[in-house]
């Protein structure tokens, strides 16, 4: 029974975890800490003021 | 710990302002869109939904001003070559306020090496298309690859800005993997309703 028990509980963690399922690979993909950490520096220097403007 | 880097006509907005007011560099306040509060004199009659539905931050990115209609880029890692991933993101079409006419706006994603793209928009003049929620699989090539978002717009000028947030990339899992949840779950219901018969 524990044996059983064991393969079980071990195909749970694989299918829950073994993939990574769930986790958002992307860094700061809401944008919220640009402008914390300095937007020039993260997001790019700007050009200059462009005519349109 | 790696981010978001661009080189293009690209801004960042704070939330519920729809203009760059308030940025931590921001454009002199000069840029704002048709239908933002700013637009109508602080008054918000014109219901712009500033904030996308994952809130905070956005990201607008000019897709009609050539050469600095840049991409904003970012180097994933913690992939698997050949592993199928699903990235998700929000978007939306607007027009900067000053300018009149019809715009098309669309959204180019590259992630290593492939290239896919949202529809295109058809924006009337001083429109504003609401946030839109995009859907996109792609299959790794390597363990780290560049992620790219481009705005694409049409014509040059008016300008067409295509307006981001809410990036995700997630693990699509195998086929193998569900089968193992339900392995595990039948195998747990099995011993619980065995022991429940032997009580």
């Amino acid at each position: 029974m524990n044996f059983k028990l064991s393969i079980i509980i071990n195909s749970l963690a694989f299918g829950l975890c073994g993939s990574g399922m769930g986790q958002n690979l992307v860094t700061n993909g809401d944008f919220e800490t640009i402008g914390i950490a300095g937007y020039s520096a993260q997001i790019g220097a700007l050009p200059q003021a462009p005519s349109q403007l | 710990m790696t981010s978001w880097s661009t080189t293009g006509y690209n801004f960042l907005f704070l939330p519920g302002t729809g203009t760059t007011t308030g940025a931590k560099t921001g454009f002199n306040n000069q840029l704002i869109f048709w239908g933002s509060s700013a637009q109508n004199g602080g008054a918000s009659t014109f219901n712009f939904p500033n904030n996308s539905p994952s809130g905070g931050n956005f990201i607008a990115l000019d897709g009609g001003y050539s050469p600095n209609t840049k991409a904003i880029i970012q180097t994933v890692d913690g992939l698997v070559a050949g592993g199928d991933y699903q990235l998700t993101f929000y978007w939306a079409a607007a027009q900067q306020k000053g300018f009149n006419g019809a715009t098309t706006e669309a959204m180019q994603v590259t992630f290593g090496a492939q290239t896919l793209s949202t529809s295109t928009y058809n924006l009337p003049s001083h429109g504003f298309s609401g946030w839109m929620s995009a859907t996109m699989d792609f299959t790794a090539t390597a363990a780290s690859q560049t992620l790219s978002f481009l705005a694409k717009g049409t014509p040059e000028g008016l300008p067409p800005f295509s307006l981001l947030d809410g990036v995700s990339v997630v693990a699509v899992p195998e086929a193998s993997t569900p089968m193992m949840i339900v392995l595990g779950m039948t195998g747990l219901l099995m011993i619980r309703r065995r022991s429940a018969q032997c009580e």
